[in-house]
């Protein structure tokens, strides 16, 4: 017997374990696509919220401009905190539990580039929305569908040269397509108080439902 | 002074370790890559029977390579498989030994 004989079982193994984890791989890309989705819907309902009561977008209210005097940090100090905690908290959490050697969220490389960029775009939005000011309030739900689309293409290039699925390259930029055509879409035909949790809550279906679709007809492991 | 390289025979024999075996060998790479995972999930992916793969484990777990515990995925009392430090540093090692033979094989 060869000594490539000898081997071949080990290499027929290593095969199956390396089909597992791309298959497990694909599944934790579904499972983070679907809590992006309820992040999304959160984002359009904690928008909504805001302009309903409070006069103005969360990203005005977090850097002191408020709606109505009463509401300003000085006045209102725990609810400024609060809403600052809001953005900080799951941060916080999701670096905590990402650290160490157990670490019980595994990001690979990618994930982690993915993290940052979704935190700098997520900043560059707010910055955008105050540069833009309160009189220019149907320009925000077409920025997030910019910067949500600039992410999900980045993301796919990303996570494409970490696993090498062409799957996720694709369904990504379809993601990012639809995110800024139907930002485009909403702010054409939806009045501007509910642009934001529109968009929210349509792009969050659609992500989390495509997750979940995914995970169920190809991703699940037998 | 010159090292010549190992030979090919001697790599093989340095090889023969509990781990060198291809069912063992699954058991702690897939360990190894997520640390904990239900005993059918092991035997699912693997393609064995539980007769073969409780075997290895018990192997395994005789070299103090993994540890087993029952605990619950998906609300169903499951075998969960752990791998250790030991086990870790011994497919690491193996796998070094590994590498270099498949390079010597061209």
């Amino acid at each position: 017997m060869s000594s490539i004989e000898k081997l071949k079982s080990h290499i027929d193994i290593l095969e199956k374990v390396e089909n597992y984890q791309h298959k497990a791989e694909f599944n934790r890309f579904l499972l983070i696509l679907s809590i992006s989705g309820f992040i999304a819907i959160i984002g359009g309902w904690i928008s909504y919220i805001f302009n309903r009561f409070m006069g103005v977008d969360p990203a005005f209210f977090i850097f002191g401009v408020t709606g109505d005097p009463s509401l300003a940090p000085t006045q209102e100090p725990v609810m400024f905190l609060s809403v600052w905690m809001l953005y900080l908290v799951p941060i916080v959490s999701a670096i905590s539990f990402s650290m160490g050697s157990t670490g019980i969220i595994n990001w690979n490389k990618a994930y982690k580039r993915i993290g940052i960029l979704a935190l700098s775009l997520f900043m560059l939005a707010h910055i955008m929305i105050v540069l833009l000011g309160v009189n220019n309030s149907e320009f925000i739900t077409i920025i997030w569908g910019l910067l949500a689309c600039v992410g999900f293409v980045i993301s796919s290039k990303l996570l494409f040269v970490e696993t090498g699925n062409p799957k996720v390259r694709s369904g990504l930029i379809i993601l990012g397509a639809i995110s800024l055509f139907l930002a485009i879409i909403i702010v054409i035909v939806v009045p501007i108080e509910l642009a934001q949790l529109l968009f929210g809550s349509i792009l969050g279906l659609i992500l989390s439902f495509s997750g979940i679709i995914s995970y169920f007809t190809i991703g699940r492991l037998t | 002074m010159n090292q010549h390289p190992p030979s090919l025979e001697s790599l093989l024999e340095d090889l023969s370790s509990p781990i060198h075996e291809p069912v063992r060998l699954g058991v702690l790479m897939l360990l190894h890559l997520n640390s904990v995972l239900a005993f059918s999930t092991i035997q699912k992916t693997l393609g064995v029977t539980s007769g073969n793969l409780n075997t290895h484990l018990a192997r395994l777990e005789e070299e103090g390579f993994i540890n087993k515990e029952k605990g619950f995925v998906d609300l169903r009392p499951r075998t969960l498989v752990y791998i250790t430090e030991n086990g870790r540093s011994a497919l690491i090692g193996y796998s070094s030994l590994l590498k270099q033979v498949l390079i010597t094989i061209g």
